[in-house]
């Protein structure tokens, strides 16, 4: 119930009715209502425009306006008032139209006792508040969408834009590692090539000073030949999209030992210990990590000693390998040793572990040499390009970060474990490819 | 096989040079062409000025071509001669230092007969014109011609 009276402007030229009316509601309702009565629809537009009023009253036989013609004319000048219509008996098919041009309600004059009137009008008021809300948000919903209509293309046109900008820099990029290829290699080539003429042809002048300043020329020439080739295929494989399938780990690491003699026998021992489970991985990208791990291990040995790797799978899982503990991970195989003798003892603990690889998620490999080893506070940085910790020992600081990253780019994980004079145990983490079936087309990342 | 003529597009002078001592030192002594852009190659191949002589810049019968040269790049060169109805048999081998998948591609695209990158190390490059000397000039057939109406090549 409302503190003030409602303001209730009442249109209506019959004064007996207006009277009727006013005496009913007051009646009902007393002090509730406070109205102002006039007989035409101009009087009535006079005064809304000069106050507001809580509820328009409107009979539909006025001097200056009749019939349906009164409703859509008070909602069209009012379209915020709540409006009922005052019809004769006679008229309730007026009354629907009425509700249907936006009309709260209509009364049928002298059918409808005081209190149902007053329902009526109250019930309008409040439906017609109700809509007025409901218009509000509405409007505020429809702008909403506008405006996020105008930010997504305002957004889209900005990823457009970028994705353009970053399209050109690729573009450069290419460009670059292009002219790379071209421009610096050239004087490169021709440097190396020609300190080898000249120190073929020193070899009959025979001055062996000479011979050696030409070696080193040489040397440094084809350094650094290697280097930009290694950087170059870094940042290749940084830029490609890696297509992943299973890889049978197994076979890929047979050949790739197979086809260097600088992994064979008698100069290097290399054993893959149990059978390597096929992976998720790339298989270029596979070949490229594994030749630069075994390169690795062959490399960085005391001198005298002769390279020993081996390689060996087990069930990863883990998806933080770090906070495993070390013991858990170390297989017996991984444990430093100087004789040979030792693995065939290992063999059967390390097929335990493989079996049980069929119901792991991802696979662990690992690749233990008997190298020189690495302290524990550089081991994070040997993955950073350029990282030489000795050297003495011929490398350009690029092939443990092509792995790292082409590992990452398979969605896997590599590290190791070492201790300086007891080997380096490095692993590689990926995912695990279905065992069955031979095909390619089910798992292509 | 020593009479089979040679054209060899290069525009690096170390790149000349070192093929032609490689060449000397496995006795290699086919008479050896040399141009040093891919306009140049263009002007040879018809016969132009300044190489209008055929006595003294015969057609040959194998090109090697660069791919990074001057005014005209090798794709260029390459689509040129087998747009030409009297040279589009001529063999070409590409000779680049790229190793692009996509300059490869292009080469073979544009009718390359073979595409080589060139090694930076002197051993490497002997062993490349040795197998170029096996393939090319002993086991491979050239054809009578290098295109319709074209006069014989391999002389």
């Amino acid at each position: 119930m409302n503190a003030a009276p409602l303001e209730v402007l009442l249109v209506e030229d019959s004064p007996s009715d207006a009277v009727l009316l006013q005496e009913s509601l007051a009646e009902s309702r007393p002090g509730e209502f406070n109205f102002t009565h006039v007989e035409s629809w101009a009087d009535a537009a006079e005064f809304m425009r000069q106050r507001p009023f809580d509820v328009l009253l409107l009979d539909l036989s006025l001097p200056d306006v009749t019939g349906r013609e009164t409703f859509i004319r008070a909602r069209a000048e009012a379209p915020q008032l709540p409006i009922v219509v005052l019809t004769g008996e006679a008229n309730e098919e007026l009354g629907l139209d009425a509700l249907r041009h936006g009309i709260q309600d209509y009364l049928i004059k002298g059918q409808a006792c005081g209190r149902q009137m007053v329902r009526g009008i109250l019930y309008s008021i409040e439906r017609k508040q109700v809509e007025e809300a409901l218009k509000r948000t509405e409007k505020a919903l429809r702008e909403s969408e506008r405006q996020l209509r105008q930010w997504n293309s305002e957004l889209e046109r900005r990823v457009a834009e970028r994705t353009a900008t970053l399209e050109e820099t690729i573009s450069d990029l290419e460009d670059f590692s292009h002219s790379i290829t071209h421009d610096l290699r050239a004087p490169l080539r021709a440097i190396r090539s020609f300190a080898q003429i000249l120190g073929e042809e020193c070899l009959v002048c025979g001055r062996s000073r000479a011979q050696e300043h030409i070696q080193r020329i040489t040397n440094a020439a084809a350094r650094m030949d290697k280097l930009i080739q290694d950087v170059l295929q870094y940042s290749r494989l940084a830029r490609s999209e890696l297509r992943l399938e299973p890889v049978d780990v197994q076979t890929l690491l047979r050949g790739i030992i197979e086809s260097y003699p600088a992994f064979q026998p008698p100069q290097v021992e290399i054993e893959i210990h149990g059978t390597l489970p096929r992976v998720l991985g790339n298989e270029a990208a596979l070949t490229q990590c594994f030749s630069n791990l075994l390169g690795n291990s062959i490399k960085f040995v005391a001198p005298g000693t002769r390279p020993r790797v081996r390689v060996w799978a087990e069930p990863g899982g883990s998806p933080n390998p770090e906070v495993r503990n070390p013991k858990e991970v170390r297989s017996p195989t991984s444990e430093p040793e100087s004789e040979p003798s030792g693995a065939s003892s290992e063999r059967s603990e390390v097929t335990r572990h493989v079996s049980r690889l069929t119901s792991q998620a991802s696979v662990r490999l690992w690749f233990a040499d008997n190298g020189i080893g690495i302290p524990k506070d550089a081991q994070q940085r040997i993955f950073n390009m350029f990282q030489r910790l000795d050297k003495s020992y011929d490398g350009t600081g690029v092939g443990l970060t092509v792995v790292r990253k082409a590992v990452e780019k398979m969605g896997g994980e590599v590290g190791l474990e070492s201790e300086p004079g007891h080997g380096s145990r490095f692993w590689v983490e990926l995912r695990a490819a279905a065992e069955t079936g031979k095909g390619l087309g089910a798992l292509k990342g | 096989m020593d009479s089979i003529p040679i054209l060899y597009v290069e525009d690096e002078d170390a790149d000349v040079v070192l093929l032609q001592y490689v060449l000397g030192k496995v006795g290699i002594h086919n008479p050896l062409q040399t141009v040093k852009d891919g306009r140049l190659a263009k002007d040879y191949l018809a016969g132009k000025e300044p190489f209008e002589d055929r006595r003294r810049h015969p057609l040959p019968s194998l090109v090697l071509l660069d791919l990074n040269l001057p005014y005209w790049s090798g794709f260029e060169v390459l689509k040129w001669i087998r747009q030409q109805p009297q040279l589009r048999r001529l063999p070409v081998v590409v000779l680049s230092s790229s190793n692009r998948p996509d300059d490869i591609a292009r080469a073979y695209d544009a009718g390359a007969n073979g595409y080589l990158v060139k090694p930076s190390a002197l051993a490497e490059l002997t062993s490349l014109v040795l197998a170029l000397r096996d393939f090319w000039l002993l086991h491979n057939r050239f054809p009578d011609a290098l295109g319709a109406g074209a006069p014989d090549a391999a002389g």
